[in-house]
């Protein structure tokens, strides 16, 4: 496992405090289906003002945790702390927890005044009450306009605006979010982003969100869970996630990753060298690795650490040579699709387009070298 | 799903489903098994008109009477027999004219836009909600000799002398097909109007001709609609009583006539219950069958 | 397809004139002044005054009216139970006969029912003294159980189109799962209660086979009252009488139809083109 180097960061941050209480806890869930585990011992711990993703493929579970969290589900096994209280046997109706469906489940027989106004009415609050906690909340997500429509009437992204402000409008302690931005198109996607993120911060309210888009996740999380088969394999902030990634998979989940195996040849408590079959140099990784010699471990470098060049670099490791196969033109980076000479491992570059891609230097067929710097790769184990 | 709902109290879960169960184990199954019972009883003469099934001898001895008698009577006598065959064969000859003119209507029922097919719909619901009883009712009016169809046909001078239309078993064919119609129309509806109109354009792109396509693609695809109008006609039509009652006079007899009879005239019971036991199997189970195959 | 299309439509009016003509002519006689049916004499409403004072009608009529209100609302209430627990429950014990038991009246002919039920009530009254044998409770209990079969088919249907996530967002925000129920299942599927109470309402009002086997002489019902008249021959007032029940069945069938357009109009999903509002108004 590569070991972190200390980043200064400016606040400390619940989740970095030793002695913070977490507000909410997982502890050994699971939940089998036919006798298959769809949650595997999951445990996790969440902290108040969080806004914490969960992701992962389809069908990795992460929909089921959350409806346990909701309290639609119950956990086979292990338990659930809200706020140190035991919620696992509470059903949902009993939860101070709300969340916002996928399909927004917004009531269609009412106006949206009356779904937002809802759960408010369940705690029986007096009617002026909520009549002015609902108007508070539809200025929050920019609906008054529509209060007295219905949801038929509505556009997808104004459902989805309803569906949120009836969601917070009790501040419970945990709001959970179901694919959010599942059903939006890109640009609103974009500014919905940010105003989820805002509201959150503005309410001091804890969101949980699961979402299978990795960009998303890292745009608005302050932790990320990656989740496989019903088991959580990382936790962590999105530059942890994605700087130091604990295994392949996560490495490999979130962005693009080249993955180069390779035995340990060298290694000490300041560097790491690895022969790779694929490489025509050695890598060499400028901090230790805890693993002995001769191990076999897997070498991942993120597209954007890679520079490409005309002329051969002069250094004695992290190195290698090939031939542009591909370029993908995005706009405002370049992808370069790079076939190395000694093997056919095809390596991806990202370069940002500095210049305009008809004057630029490197392009199809062209040989050339990469290279990175030492610190810039991860050694995983698994 | 709801499962999940009631873990904090199992009772509730028990008490929704038990309050159902219960009526429906008592009114439903508990007849049957009674009649059951008495199927296999002797029948004599007083109230009930059958003997029970077991007595007490002297000697603490239980004695059954199963009597089975009664549906070897029904299997083998003429009049059984043949009520059976007319029974069947009216009720194939209404079910197929019911066919015959519910497919066109339904067909170009799904051909109109949604707003008018509403509309279609709702008017083959009116006569179909209005009484049973009255529709065949208008029926006798028509038919009888002193009835409508006659005095015009008479008035018309095609015929000098008035039909005898009614108290003929076509009299309750046509009564059949009157009441029994929009049972045909409304499956049939349901099963071509989910059928997706780009398949007929395929056919025709691919050069096949409209009456070929029908024939090939239309019908087969509105086959489920089909059987399931089939069987809410042909099953219902076998048992009627009211119809032939009505309609169809001496010269129809039919087995829901036979029940009558047997139970009201004849107080034989356990012959009425042999009946509506041979009645169920013959036609329910076939029915139960084809539902569980098609996974209704 | 012209050629066809003309054949089709032919059929079809036909099948329309087939289905109307009988009840239009019952409808025009029962205006008539003599009793025949070929000869129109002259316009009177005498038949529909006679059926007003008719006192064996009338009787019948309201016997009918009450056992057809009673059971009609008991098998909604009951259908929607059977209902919901076919739909919502998927696992418990003998879950098969119970479908099975819910949907067995649908496919029996009346006259076995009619004999079934006589003989269930016969057992109940020896055995427990209830319920008294031709009351109109035995009526009401045999047509409350033939409804919750229709009931049953009608809401099974409806209920599984409600979409589940919508009680699950009702429980969410602090609602029991009874209130849920009722507070959002129920007025979704609101226009199918309406027809189902209507169609047990019909079924019960209309039966005649049912009603002879378990009736008495005290607690006739209007259908067989109008049977045994139908056997000793042609009577105008119930022309008139069907005259009155087409024209209120009519109104009944288009206020339901007219509530269940309404309703469907609450699922579609629309999407104006107010994305482009919404989007001008976020931009910072």
């Amino acid at each position: 496992m590569a070991k972190k180097p200390k980043v200064k960061l400016k606040k400390l941050e619940d989740w970095q405090k030793v002695d913070a209480r977490p507000y909410l806890e997982i502890q050994n869930v699971s939940k089998y289906f036919d006798g298959a585990a769809v949650i595997n011992q999951v445990s996790l711990e969440i902290y108040q003002g969080e806004f914490f993703s969960l992701l992962g493929p389809s069908g990795c579970g992460k929909t089921t945790l959350l409806r346990m969290l909701a309290g639609l589900e119950t956990p086979d096994e292990g338990k659930i702390l809200i706020d140190g209280m035991d919620m696992t046997m509470v059903p949902a109706y009993e939860r101070p927890v709300n969340m916002m469906f996928q399909s927004y489940a917004l009531f269609p027989h009412m106006t949206v005044e009356q779904n937002v106004a809802f759960g408010l009415v369940q705690d029986k609050i007096p009617k002026s009450l909520i009549k002015e906690r609902v108007q508070e909340a539809l200025e929050q997500v920019q609906m008054e306009k529509y209060a007295t429509r219905r949801p038929h009437q509505l556009s997808g992204g104004q459902r989805q605006r309803a569906a949120l402000a009836r969601c917070i409008i009790k501040k419970p302690k945990l709001v959970l979010l179901d694919e959010p931005l599942a059903a939006l198109d890109r640009k609103l996607r974009e500014n919905t982003q940010f105003e989820l993120v805002n509201i959150q911060e503005q309410m001091g309210l804890t969101f949980l969100m699961v979402t299978h888009d990795q960009e998303e996740a890292m745009t608005m999380s302050t932790r990320l869970g990656i989740m496989e088969e019903g088991k959580v394999r990382q936790v962590g902030t999105p530059h942890e996630i994605y700087e130091f990634p604990n295994s392949v998979y996560v490495a490999d989940f979130i962005g693009s990753m080249n993955i180069f195996q390779g035995v340990v040849i060298e290694e000490s408590r300041e560097h790491t060298v690895i022969q790779s079959d694929v490489l025509p140099t050695e890598i060499f990784v400028n901090h230790a690795a805890d693993v002995p010699c001769g191990a076999h471990v897997s070498v991942a470098l993120r597209p954007e650490k890679i520079s490409i060049s005309k002329k051969r670099p002069q250094r004695k490791y992290n190195v290698a040579a090939g031939t542009v196969q591909d370029i993908a033109y995005l706009g405002d980076v370049s992808i370069y699709l790079i076939e190395l000479e000694d093997s056919d491992k095809i390596v991806e570059a990202m370069l940002p387009n500095l210049m305009r891609i008809s004057t630029q230097e490197i392009t199809w067929e062209d040989r050339v070298y990469i290279t990175w710097e030492p610190d810039n790769t991860i050694i995983l184990t698994g | 799903m709801m499962d999940n709902y009631f873990y904090k109290n199992r009772w509730i879960k028990k008490t929704l489903i038990g309050i159902p169960y219960f009526w429906l184990f008592v009114f439903i199954l508990i007849p049957f098994i009674i009649i059951l019972k008495i199927s296999i009883s002797e029948s004599v003469l007083g109230t009930p008109p059958y003997k029970s099934l077991y007595q007490f001898l002297d000697h603490q001895v239980i004695q059954f009477n199963i009597h089975l008698e009664n549906y070897q009577f029904l299997l083998s006598d003429v009049m059984y027999r043949y009520s059976l065959w007319q029974s069947i064969k009216i009720a194939c000859i209404s079910t197929f004219c019911c066919l015959l003119l519910a497919y066109p209507m339904a067909y170009y029922i799904t051909r109109q836009e949604e707003y008018r097919q509403t509309r279609l719909l709702l008017l083959i619901l009116v006569p179909f909600w209005t009484s049973f009883l009255l529709r065949v009712y208008a029926w006798i009016g028509i038919l009888s000799p002193t009835g409508f169809l006659n005095g015009l046909l008479l008035k018309v001078g095609l015929i000098s002398e008035p039909l005898v239309l009614l108290y003929t078993p076509g009299a309750t064919i046509v009564g059949m097909v009157y009441c029994y119609l929009p049972f045909m129309i409304l499956p049939l509806y349901a099963s071509l109007n989910k059928f997706d109109p780009a398949l007929l354009e395929a056919a025709a792109d691919l050069g096949s001709k409209p009456s070929r396509a029908f024939w090939q693609i239309t019908l087969p695809l509105s086959k489920p609609g089909i059987v399931g109008g089939c069987i809410l006609v042909f099953i219902p039509s076998v048992g009627e009583f009211v119809i032939p009652e009505l309609l169809g006079g001496n010269k129809t007899l039919m087995l829901g006539k036979v029940i009558w009879i047997e139970f009201f005239t004849n107080r034989d019971w356990p012959v009425a219950s042999a009946l509506a036991i041979l009645m169920t199997l013959f036609l329910v189970v076939p029915v139960a069958l084809l539902q569980r195959k098609q996974g209704t | 397809m012209k050629k066809n299309n003309t054949g089709i439509l032919t059929v079809t009016l036909f099948g329309y004139a087939f289905l109307y003509i009988p009840l239009v002519i019952l409808m025009i006689f029962s205006f008539n002044e003599s009793k025949s049916v070929t000869l129109w004499s002259r316009f009177s409403t005498k038949w529909y005054h006679s059926l007003f004072h008719n006192e064996q009608l009338v009787s019948a009529f309201i016997n009918s009216l009450k056992v057809a209100l009673l059971s009609s609302t008991l098998s909604v209430s009951l259908g929607l139970l059977v209902s919901l627990v076919i739909v919502k429950f998927t696992k418990f014990f003998g879950r098969s006969i119970f479908k099975g038991l819910a949907s067995a009246p649908i496919v029996m002919p009346e006259i076995l029912l009619g004999f079934a039920f006589l003989m269930l009530f016969v057992f109940l009254e020896d055995s427990f003294g209830w319920p008294v044998s031709g009351s109109l409770t035995t009526i009401t209990l045999a047509h409350t159980t033939v409804a919750i079969a229709y009931v049953t088919a009608i809401l099974t249907a409806q209920l599984i189109n409600v979409d589940q996530s919508l009680m699950e967002a009702a429980l969410d925000l602090g609602a029991s799962p009874v209130k849920a129920f009722f507070v959002i299942t129920v007025p979704i599927i609101y226009p199918a209660l309406l027809g189902a109470w209507l169609l047990a309402f019909v079924l019960s009002f209309d039966d005649v086979v049912i009603a002879s086997f378990v009736s008495g002489p005290e607690s006739t019902t209007l259908p067989i009252v109008i049977f045994s008249s139908i056997r000793l021959g042609l009577s105008p007032e119930i022309n008139a009488f069907s005259t009155l029940l087409i024209l209120v069945i009519a109104c009944f069938i288009f206020v339901v139809s007219f509530l269940n357009q309404r309703q469907k109009n609450l699922f579609q999903s629309v999407q104006p083109l107010e994305e482009a509002d919404v989007d001008v108004e976020r931009l910072p």
